[in-house]
Order: structure tokens, then sequence, then C-alpha cells
């Protein structure tokens, strides 16, 4: 052995007191039980099941279809006033409030991945309105077209273009003279 | 569910007795462990108590993860090692006291002065060197550590321990003429 170790050895032969261990023990008796995670083992799975269930909530309430439109509470078919044979008008209208619920109402999946169509509220509801009435025969716009006729432009009649006969005028003096 | 529960805690309660069990035989077989590391930096035999209490109550904190008696006991110098060099840090007044009077007592009053005076020198020159070499020549020359126990303790490659316990030979010999 080194002579270096022998003197460090001798050095570090100190014990500690006999009440030493006696005060840890007194110390850690204070302590909370290190095994005792009792509440984590009861309260960790709880949280995970519940927030495992709004992540399923939330997911299902995305996916979920679109609340129904006005239209689709009041079926056309139910109204007695609608007129046996659907107008020209009232079937572009209907086509239009297709597009529009497609407009107003997206897919879900097409929610999700497209930004959301914008339409001011009142526009949307006067729309609405208008297309139920002419679905149910309370609106006629067929005086609204003929207020406003539609005419094809006539280009007003032209005048003869008179052209003047072309005259050539002689140059005055001798022609072809060298000087 | 009561039955259950009333089985879990009961098996709850079993286990913490065990673990109980199973820190009360670390304690006895590490307190002189952790008393004389934390002695090694401090010289104060009530500082180093203090310190090594420290640390196994935190090693209480976590006992459950440091189960296994080796990972228990490289933990335990480690975070010794740790809170004596806070502590000296914390009151650099200890530091100036108290150098030689843990020393084992000799038979007469000449060797106790010797004594004394080679401790005062030797403990000077473990001071002076860097930290990564004092706590590898301290941990070799406690409970027959030998170089695979050391590097078990600080988690390094046995060669890296040889290489340190080396150097820090040949500093201390450089400052301790006496003892050539």
């Amino acid at each position: 052995m080194d002579p270096i170790d022998g003197e460090i050895r001798r050095a570090l032969a100190v014990d500690p007191s006999p009440e030493f261990l006696a005060r840890v023990r007194t110390h850690i008796a204070s302590e909370p039980v290190p095994g005792r995670r009792f509440p984590w083992m009861v309260v960790a799975p709880a949280v995970f099941a519940m927030a495992l269930l709004a992540i399923v909530l939330i997911v299902r309430r995305t996916s979920a279809p679109a609340p129904a439109l006005l239209t689709a509470r009041f079926p056309v078919g139910a109204v007695g006033t609608m007129p046996a044979v659907e107008s020209v008008y009232a079937r572009h209208a209907r086509d239009a409030g297709t597009r529009f619920e497609e407009l107003a109402a997206p897919k879900a999946e097409g929610r999700r991945r497209e930004p959301e169509v914008l339409i001011a509220a009142d526009e949307a509801k006067a729309l609405r309105q208008l297309i139920l009435g002419v679905r149910e025969g309370r609106i006629d716009l067929a005086r609204v077209l003929e207020a406003t006729p539609i005419t094809a432009a006539e280009p007003a009649p032209l005048d003869n273009i008179a052209i003047p006969p072309i005259t050539i005028t002689p140059l005055a003096g001798e022609q072809g003279v060298r000087q | 569910m009561h039955e259950y529960t009333d089985r879990l805690a009961g098996r709850l309660v079993a286990v913490n007795a065990e673990l109980e069990q199973e820190f009360e035989a670390r304690l006895v077989e590490s307190s002189t462990l952790a008393f004389r590391i934390a002695f090694s930096v401090l010289r104060h035999r009530q500082d180093a108590e203090e310190v090594a209490q420290e640390a196994f109550v935190k090693a209480y904190r976590r006992f459950s993860q440091l189960r296994d008696r080796d990972r228990f006991r490289a933990w335990l110098v480690r975070m010794t090692w740790r809170l004596a060099i806070d502590r000296q840090r914390s009151d650099r007044r200890r530091v100036a006291r108290e150098h030689d009077q843990e020393a084992a007592p000799s038979p007469t009053a000449a060797d106790e002065l010797i004594a004394r005076e080679r401790a005062e020198h030797l403990w000077k020159a473990i001071d002076a060197l860097p930290e990564k070499l004092r706590v590898v020549i301290v941990l070799a020359n406690m409970e027959e550590h030998d170089v695979a126990d050391v590097a078990r303790l600080l988690s390094l490659p046995p060669g890296t321990v040889k290489s340190r316990l080396f150097l820090a030979r040949q500093r201390l010999k450089e400052q301790l003429q006496w003892t050539q």
C-alpha cells in the first residue's frame, strides 16, 4: 500500500457518534412514507380516463352533422298552399337554395380541412326567407321579372356614309422641265 | 369495490413496510460511508453528521427509485459529496477550524502533536486537489474500496479512476515531502 493511502485511511478512520443513526431514524420518521403512492395510483388512471373521454367527446362533436336548417324543418310537401305544378322560378329558387345550404352547411370533413365560408347572418336569413317564400308560393317572382324585362339591346339605325368622289387636280405650271 | 380497495390498501401497507425494512438495511450499512465522505470534506464531526443525515433523508424520499443496493450507494456518495461541498462553500469559516480535532487519539502528547501536524498537512494537500481527484482518492481509501468499487460509485470507467488515482497520489507526494 502506498504510504499516502495509509495516511489518508488513518485520517478518515472517524466514525459517527452513536446517536447518529438514532437521529437519522427520528428525522426520517417525520417524513412521509416513500412508498405511499396510493393517491397517485388512483388519481392518475382517473385523470387519464377523463382526458380520454374529453378527447372522444370533442372528436364526436366535431364530426357530428350540422344542425338542421330552417328549410329542412319545414318540408315543402307539408305546406298546403304549394302549387300543384312547380314553377320554373320555384325550381330555380330550390336549386339556389340547395346550393346555398351546401355553402352554409358544408360537409363535416370539408369543414375541418377548408376555411369556413362566412355569410352575413342577416343576408342568409333574408335569402332563406325568400327561398321559402318562393317554395311555398307566397312570393311570386314573375312580377319582379316582368317589371324589369330583359330585352336584347338593338343597335341604333345608322345613316349611310356619304363618301365624296375623289378628284385629282392637275399641278400648276409646266411639267417635266429640267432646270 | 370495497373489497378491492381494502385489498389494494393492504397491499400498499405491505409494500410500505417492505420499503422501510429495505431502507433501514441500507441506512445501517451505509451510514459510516456517508458520514466519512462528508467528514473528508468538512472535517467537522457535527457538520458531517448533519450533511449525512440530510443525504439520507433525500435518499428516503426517493427510495422507490433507489432500491438497488449499488444504485443506492452510488447515489448516496454523490449526494453526500455534493451536499458537503455546498456546506463547505456556504460556511468557509468552518474550514479554517477543527482540522485536527478529529484525528485518532494518540497515547502521548508528543505523538498527538505529531499526528495532528501530519493530519493538518495531509488535509491541506487533499483540499488543494481538484475535486475530481479528491473524491477518487478519498473513496479509494474508504471501506476497502478497490478501483472497480470507486468506478461503480462514481459511474466512471475503471481506467479513468486509475489515472485519477495515480495523478492524485503524485500530487499529494509532491506536496507532502515528509512522507518520503
